[in-house]
């Protein structure tokens, strides 16, 4: 092959590999979710990753059962839904306290905590995801080692400047599983104890304040949201974060989330404000059961207070789940 | 321009650019969305300049060279004549596609800044100077850059043609 023939034998090569670049609605899709998603006080944390020195657990936990850790191939979820996984075992004192699914049913984040909230809390996060879901480890982290566990291949994974460690597998059906954890006791052997106590089923249908009725057009609620149940003694409340070209969240409160901007119909109140460059407009409305909270956040223009006082006259408030919803 | 015109019109070259880089489609998305994101935040001051997509596709570059750096765990490092064989025995088995696949892997087993030259002259018709502004460094070492990947890709394909006559 002469030096124009190989260049040109390149060239198409090349272009062959570009043919198989991701589609653009895809991508799309998932930088709106990235975009809107919205930021946890303790993600900086619980974002990087613990992990398993699988062999050493085999060695120190040799009581553990040999349980089935990956869902059967005929619990494997169709279409885009993940599944759902249940601990049958979780460190002293450790209880849940987030769960959230993505609307599609394609990302499930469920996170265990020990005590009252804050960034050192030991905690334990179960991210089920697909490929190309937003990322969950943090942005430096390597992999400690590699090995087969009950015939599963486990990835031990560590942050480099975060203290959290993390394992990683593939279920039947490539769900992608990421158990999390920040704080703990002997971590590698407790996050391996827990994986190896999984017990997986479908996916339950959360709980969340999810507007119905008319909305704006651009909204594809179906696709990109994301809805789950947050308890707290303080304020429960339900969330549901609905993503369209820009980021309009409804929550249900048992309080108002404020008292001051405009007056509207029905006792409820709107507000608007800047951050940077965003304009932020807020509606608190008073229900049979609380308040709904919807907030609405442009680089472009406010959606106006008719319009987001419609939201929230159309969310639909269920009663919220009954908590705790594991124990140990 | 508004940025979702940006998008509208500019996303899947983008996505194709940034596959040939990565030879990994899944990466390729990654890198598009991390860059998207931050030039969402800043849209105002890229739509000011003259070519906002050459700027955009910069950030590709930049970081796909610092991305696998700080995500190198994601690659799985396979010994170059396991992953020749490996592509040989899934390919086509027509000679050109069996090249191609060759090809394909010795690309993948580039140095980020040799693969990076490559797909900017064979893909993307660069000259040297646009090359040497991209990746930051002199002619002269984009054009040794291009000369190493190019020996070392001919080499790849000669050894395929080499296996295929043993076998």
């Amino acid at each position: 092959m002469t030096k124009d023939e190989f260049e040109r034998f390149l060239r198409e090569t090349l272009a062959h590999q570009a043919d198989l670049a991701p589609r653009p609605d895809r991508v799309l899709a998932g930088f709106a979710c990235r975009r809107a998603r919205p930021v946890q006080r303790w993600l900086p944390l619980v974002a990087a990753v613990a992990a398993v020195v699988v062999l050493a657990l085999l060695v120190t936990a040799p009581t553990w059962t040999g349980s089935q850790p990956v869902p059967p191939a005929h619990q494997a979820p169709a279409s885009t839904e993940v599944g759902w996984a249940d601990p049958q075992w979780l460190p002293e004192g450790m209880a849940e306290v987030d769960r959230s699914q993505r609307v599609d049913r394609a990302v499930v984040t469920r996170v265990w905590r020990r005590g009252p909230d804050s960034p050192t809390a030991p905690r334990i996060s179960l991210v089920i995801s697909r490929e190309g879901a937003p990322n969950v480890l943090p942005e430096r982290h390597r992999t400690v080692q590699s090995t087969l566990v009950d015939g599963v291949f486990v990835e031990h994974i560590t942050g480099e400047d975060t203290p959290v460690e993390a394992i990683r597998w593939h279920g039947s059906g490539q769900p992608v599983y990421h158990l999390l954890g920040v704080g703990l006791d002997k971590p590698l052997a407790t996050l391996l104890k827990v994986y190896r106590g999984l017990r997986y089923g479908p996916q339950p249908e959360l709980s969340a304040a999810s507007p119905i009725g008319t909305l704006p057009d651009e909204y594809v609620l179906e696709t990109r949201g994301v809805r789950g149940s947050v308890p707290d003694a303080v304020e429960p409340y339900v969330v549901a974060r609905l993503f369209g070209s820009d980021a309009l969240e409804v929550e249900r409160r048992r309080s108002p989330a404020f008292t001051d901007g405009v007056e509207l119909g029905l006792s409820g109140r709107y507000r608007a404000h800047t951050a940077g460059e965003h304009t932020v407009e807020e509606v608190s409305l008073p229900v049979p059961v609380g308040y709904v909270y919807v907030r609405y956040e442009t680089d472009l223009g406010p959606l106006g207070q008719e319009r987001l006082f419609q939201v929230a006259m159309c969310a639909e408030i269920r009663g919220r789940e009954p908590r705790p919803w594991i124990g140990n | 321009m508004a940025f979702e015109e940006f998008l509208a019109e500019r996303l899947a070259p983008l996505l194709r650019y940034a596959t040939t880089l990565t030879c990994d489609p899944h990466q390729a998305q990654d890198i598009v969305q991390d860059v998207l994101l931050r030039a969402q935040q800043r849209w105002t001051e890229i739509a000011r300049l003259d070519l906002p997509s050459a700027y955009v596709k910069r950030m590709v570059t930049n970081e796909f060279l610092s991305w696998r750096r700080r995500r190198w765990t994601r690659d799985v490092s396979v010994p170059h004549g396991v992953m020749v064989d490996l592509v040989a025995a899934s390919a086509d088995p027509t000679t050109a596609v069996d090249d191609r696949a060759v090809l394909l892997a010795g690309i993948a087993r580039l140095p980020r800044k040799q693969r990076a030259a490559i797909v900017l002259r064979y893909y993307d018709n660069r000259t040297d100077a646009e090359i040497a502004d991209e990746l930051r460094c002199s002619e002269g070492t984009v054009r040794s850059h291009i000369s190493r990947a190019v020996d070392r890709l001919r080499a790849d394909l000669a050894a395929g043609a080499c296996r295929e006559e043993v076998r």
